[in-house]
């Protein structure tokens, strides 16, 4: 028979010793103990002379989702759902809760289903030892070539039980265990006073567990981020970081060659003195030339204001074709000292950029007026190199890439919350 | 997502490489059309928008 197919039903049943309840048992000749799901009395059948051995205080008031007996196809084989049971650990007083599921196949063996706040593994044991990794400083291990990053140790408790076991299942056992995770896989020790054991989960999600046992009623609700949760950024993140960097590395490469081609030429500089007194405060440069492809041009205006201001009502004319460009600026500086010490406000300096100037024979038209009369520089240059446009670009294509990354922390800070090892939030300066 | 960055990131190159060529500029200024000739020889004959005259 292949172990993929269902196994053939060999259920023997009996009734309970303690409430006479009938009990399956279906795990053949590897189940020791099983437990009576209505009264909680523990029966070992271990031997022919069934006998009860114990009895859970409280009767199991947790409803299993997968019912017992229910069948489920997994990727290596169809299992069946034999044993419940729901433990728990104390961190900090406070009681955490999950739930397995003893799945058997008669050609496969066991494996365990494991559910935390929704978040469901399916779990094999493994007999490979993993090593322990030193680089990390926080006890985690090598398995299989992976490294898995230590998330939790606790003493964990069996809370109840029902169903079949394969192991002397009792009351308030307990036992170390260790988690070590590498979404989506769980790596987990579990360690009593006679052996270890190694298990490998792997996460399913919700979904997959209801389709494989056909369930009708619906699974308990994921709540936060599973432990071995994968994030479903990951993906996503690393082909992202690959279009960032080759996206970053064509605008600096277009930076670098605009600032190695511009001319960043001076064509035209001269003094000029304002005078307030004067009737008609307006003038002309002469002519000068703009050459090359069209490309801006930027005024500069250097003036000797001191606790004053100049304002100055720019023209730059094409002497050809009559276009002209119509600007504005305002240079003031003003120092002084007060209880805080010096300070200084504005510039002397001030420069006006103008966007695709066409080649051309220019003049400025120069119209200034303030309260004094005031010294004044202008220089004009061509095709002058400029950083913001790169600084915008740079900024606009990391805003996606950093929203990723913030959403991708946000997700692993959620799920290292509940770790022995919880990550710092950001800003805080004691990340893990 | 990445279809949309690859897009995204595709234009945003593009607008920067148009305006580092042609260059850019935040500078508020206006474009005029065909000057006078005379304001060579009498500067004063033109009157620009941004020019600023005191009340009185």
């Amino acid at each position: 028979m292949d172990g993929d197919k269902p196994a053939t039903p060999k259920v023997q049943t009996f009734k309970c010793l303690q409430c006479g309840s009938p009990i399956s048992l279906r795990g053949l000749l590897q189940t020791t103990r099983v437990v009576c799901s209505r009264c909680g009395t523990v029966i070992d059948i271990s031997d022919e002379n069934m006998r009860i051995i114990g009895r859970f205080k409280e009767r199991p008031t947790v409803k299993p989702a997968i019912p017992l007996g229910s069948r489920g196809a997994f990727p290596d084989g169809v299992f069946e759902a034999i044993g419940f049971m729901q433990r728990f650990i104390t961190v900090e007083g406070v009681d955490y809760r999950w739930r397995e599921y003893l799945l058997f196949n008669p050609f496969k063996g066991f494996r365990w289903l494991s559910e935390y706040n929704g978040h469901w593994s399916y779990i094999k044991t493994v007999m490979h030892q993993p090593r322990v990794l030193h680089i990390f400083g926080d006890g985690s291990i090598t398995f299989k070539g992976s490294v898995f990053r230590h998330f939790q140790s606790a003493n964990a408790k069996v809370e109840f039980v029902i169903g079949e076991f394969y192991w002397r299942v009792e009351a308030g056992q307990s036992c170390l265990v260790q988690d070590y995770v590498n979404p989506p896989q769980i790596l987990s020790m579990e360690r009593t006073s006679n052996e270890i054991t190694w298990s490998l989960g792997e996460y399913v999600e919700p979904q997959e567990i209801a389709t494989a046992f056909k369930l009708t009623t619906p699974l308990p609700a994921r709540i936060g981020v599973g432990v071995n949760q994968p994030s479903p950024l990951v993906q996503q993140g690393e082909s992202l970081k690959g279009l960032t960097a080759l996206f970053l590395g064509i605008a600096i490469s277009i930076q670098l060659i605009s600032l190695a081609m511009s001319d960043n030429a001076l064509v035209f500089q001269r003094n000029f003195l304002f005078n307030a007194a004067a009737t008609e405060k307006s003038l002309v440069t002469d002519l000068f030339e703009l050459s090359g492809r069209t490309s801006n041009v930027m005024v500069c205006t250097k003036a000797d204001v001191n606790n004053n201001w100049l304002y100055v009502s720019m023209t730059l004319i094409n002497d050809e074709t009559g276009t002209a460009y119509d600007f504005g600026r305002e240079i003031d500086y003003y120092f002084g000292s007060d209880s805080d010490g010096a300070w200084t406000e504005g510039s002397q300096t001030d420069e006006a950029i103008l966007p695709a100037v066409p080649a051309g024979r220019y003049y400025l038209r120069i119209e200034p007026d303030g309260p004094a009369s005031t010294r004044y520089l202008v220089s004009v240059y061509r095709d002058v190199p400029q950083w913001w446009p790169f600084l915008i670009t740079t900024g606009l294509l990391l805003v996606l890439p950093l929203a990723v990354f913030w959403r991708r922390r946000s997700f692993e800070y959620q799920r290292w919350s509940e770790s022995d090892h919880p990550m710092a939030k950001f800003g805080s300066g004691d990340d893990e | 997502m990445i279809r949309f960055f690859s897009i995204f990131g595709t234009l945003v190159l593009a607008l920067f490489a148009y305006a580092t060529y042609r260059g850019t500029s935040f500078t508020s200024y206006d474009e005029i059309k065909d000057v006078p000739k005379s304001i060579r020889d009498n500067p004063g004959v033109y009157r620009s928008v941004y020019a600023r005259y005191p009340h009185k």
